[in-house]
């Protein structure tokens, strides 16, 4: 198998011949299904770029409760209800140390839709069960915003929402 | 040895056409979105996630740090458009981003940045796991097998090459942290070493 340079054609950066190309195919292939790029990033990544272009509907916080001191940590539990016309959000919010909290969400009508946390620049992103419900095990404690996205809706107008900026 | 199912369908002539027609169809993409086409936007993000994520694994940080590094190269894409003059640039751009957020990320989880020339198991999650799952794949384990006697730059540069369907070295430079006019020797020697490499395994015979 020697590189023959009649077969050779130059491209921008040099000679590449026929071999060349179809090893460079095999490769992509090989990585493909060895590596692939994880199942849901694309649509992470059109749903975390969708909210930077789009307005987002508002959910309203409608109430709060605080739960009773018990336990170290649970005064700062409390559970929050946003609401907008078509979905309610609910989360449980739990101390774990100082300076990290645990979210339990149940949404209704419940489906899994697509939960993406910001806290200042940083974003994290989790998907509810079908029975509209979700955890985020820790995430530091602080101000932050939740966003919803419809199950298996485009990111567009009309299946985003977004709670106001709370002190989680 | 099933080879007939990996050969390539078209020759030279098809394939180059190919590639600039993609790159032409990236650029009007790009344009497309900085005039506010979302649907482009979408289409941009499946056509180079593929090839940014390779970018990512190739400086051998782990999977899950990698889908935030692509994602945080797509969000700084948005927020620095402007800044973009030539559409063309567009995918060296994003591969700059996510190669420095990889190593920054490599950095923050205290590990050392890897050298260029550095030789470290590739893929550390799954190298034992791939072997399995390529043992009823002659052809492919061949291949996986060989690839890992190269130099890692050698690793790094084909995977990510094999991904961008050869359209623009200059942005794999970049995004390799080579520079641009090692691109085309480096290729040169990697894939004549591939091939030395192939061509003694009795298990491999080029299609």
């Amino acid at each position: 198998m020697n590189r023959s340079m009649d077969s050779a054609v130059p491209d921008m950066y040099g000679l590449i011949d026929d071999t060349d190309i179809s090893i460079l195919d095999e490769v992509a292939d090989l990585y493909s299904r060895v590596d692939p790029v994880p199942d849901d990033l694309i649509e992470r990544i059109r749903f975390t770029v969708a909210l930077e272009e789009i307005d987002l509907e508002m959910m309203e916080l409608v109430d709060e409760t605080a739960l009773h001191a018990g336990a170290r940590g649970e005064d700062r539990s409390r559970i929050l209800t946003f609401a907008a016309p078509l979905i309610t959000l609910m989360i449980r919010v739990i101390g774990v140390t100082d300076d990290t909290v645990r979210v339990d969400g149940w949404l209704a009508p419940p489906a899994a839709h697509r939960i993406m946390v910001c806290i200042g620049e940083s974003r994290l992103n989790c998907t509810a069960d079908d029975e509209g419900r979700f955890v985020v095990e820790q995430m530091p404690a602080g101000r932050a915003q939740l966003i919803v996205g419809i199950a298996d809706g485009p990111a567009e107008p009309g299946n985003l929402f977004a709670t106001p900026a709370v002190v989680l | 040895m099933t080879t007939s199912d990996h050969a390539p369908a078209n020759g030279p002539p098809a394939r180059s056409a190919a590639r600039d027609e993609r790159r032409e169809r990236l650029s009007r993409l790009f344009q497309d979105v900085l005039a506010g086409d979302r649907r482009a936007l979408d289409e941009l993000i499946v056509e180079c996630t593929p090839m940014l994520w390779r970018v990512a694994r190739s400086t051998g940080l782990d999977s899950s740090s990698c889908e935030d590094v692509v994602q945080h190269a797509w969000l700084t894409l948005l927020n620095h458009r402007d800044q973009i003059r030539a559409p063309g640039a567009l995918l060296g751009w994003l591969a700059t981003v996510t190669r420095r957020e990889a190593l920054r990320m490599f950095t923050a989880q205290g590990r050392a940045r890897p050298a260029e020339n550095e030789v470290f198991e590739p893929l550390p999650d799954a190298s034992r796991s791939v072997e399995d799952m390529l043992v009823a794949d002659e052809r492919r384990n061949v291949l996986w097998r060989v690839i890992h006697k190269l130099p890692q730059r050698c690793v790094q540069l084909l995977q990510v090459i094999a991904f961008n369907d050869r359209a623009d070295y200059a942005a794999i430079a970049v995004g390799l942290g080579m520079p641009k006019g090692s691109i085309g020797p480096t290729r040169g020697r990697c894939l004549a070493k591939l091939r030395a490499l192939l061509s003694a395994q009795p298990d491999w015979s080029q299609s």
